[in-house]
């Protein structure tokens, strides 16, 4: 899958075929830091944001750390919403309006569920 | 801890597993206290500490070198009055850049007088996680990409 990316920290970078698929594929050992089910529960996630959200879901800034750690974040003008998904199936998220200051979210949800509140703070940040 | 009040600090970041690789600024992630700076900071009874260079006294080159990660990693800047002008709702005290000596042999290191530690990013038990998550968004908002000045 190659698509082009909009978010608000992607000037610097050549949007033209940035491969998603791929950089969550190598995120698994032995050539990335996570355990394969980390990378599929990722991609799972991934699916099903794209089935609740928009289909055409923008592509995050994702970054996994060496320690095991895994967030994807949306940036549009004052809104700001990531994703942190957690080692033990779970995962955080929390959106914050950088104007008004609305700072929202919930830790430890299980994969696979989605509360309304989250699914309109990202649909409120990526349309 | 002597404290820095102006200038501008960088922090090297690994990229290594960033989607996409290149950015113009931090990744939240990037701003997260590791367990080895939070395990560091209970050992020396001190602040947990995220790891910056003091730009005027070291360049990426040389913390590149003292840190070991040549390669897949960018220097990102921050400029230290705006870094301590953030003020949150909530947010028990505001972030300070200080001094964070090396230990031999990283302190003979040339450019590691220039070690400094940016404190207050350790949230304490009880305390709502939401306010450090918005801190670390404002902080990568100030973050930029920074390159040694080029040599006249």
């Amino acid at each position: 899958m190659a698509r082009s990316v909009r978010n608000a920290h992607s000037a610097a970078f050549d949007p033209a075929e940035p491969d998603w698929e791929r950089y969550l594929r190598n995120l698994a050992e032995p050539s990335g830091p996570l355990p394969d089910y980390r990378v599929r529960q990722i991609e799972v996630l991934w699916e099903y944001l794209q089935g609740r959200v928009e289909k055409d879901l923008p592509l995050p800034h994702a970054m996994a750390s060496e320690a095991g750690e895994f967030v994807m974040t949306w940036d549009r003008d004052p809104h700001h919403f990531e994703i942190e998904v957690l080692s033990n199936g779970r995962y955080d998220w929390f959106y914050l309006d950088r104007v008004s200051g609305e700072r929202l979210g919930e830790d430890e949800h299980p994969l696979g569920t989605f509360s309304a509140e989250m699914v309109s703070r990202l649909r409120r940040t990526v349309d | 801890m002597e404290e820095l009040t102006t200038g501008v600090v960088f922090r090297l970041a690994t990229i290594r597993h960033n989607f996409p690789p290149d950015s113009e600024k931090l990744h939240v992630l990037h701003l997260e206290l590791s367990e080895n700076d939070k395990r560091q900071a209970a050992e020396r009874g001190t602040p947990a500490l995220l790891s910056v260079f003091d730009a005027a006294d070291t360049t990426v080159i040389q913390a590149e070198a003292i840190r070991g990660v040549p390669d897949e990693s960018l220097a990102f800047g921050l400029r230290v009055p705006e870094v301590r002008s953030l003020k949150l709702p909530g947010l028990r005290q505001p972030l300070r850049v200080v001094r964070d000596p090396l230990e031999p042999p990283l302190s003979e290191m040339p450019g590691a007088e220039g070690h400094c530690g940016l404190e207050g990013l350790e949230r304490l038990p009880g305390e709502d996680r939401k306010i450090y998550r918005e801190l670390r968004v404002r902080l990568a908002d100030l973050s930029f990409r920074y390159r040694d000045a080029l040599p006249i």
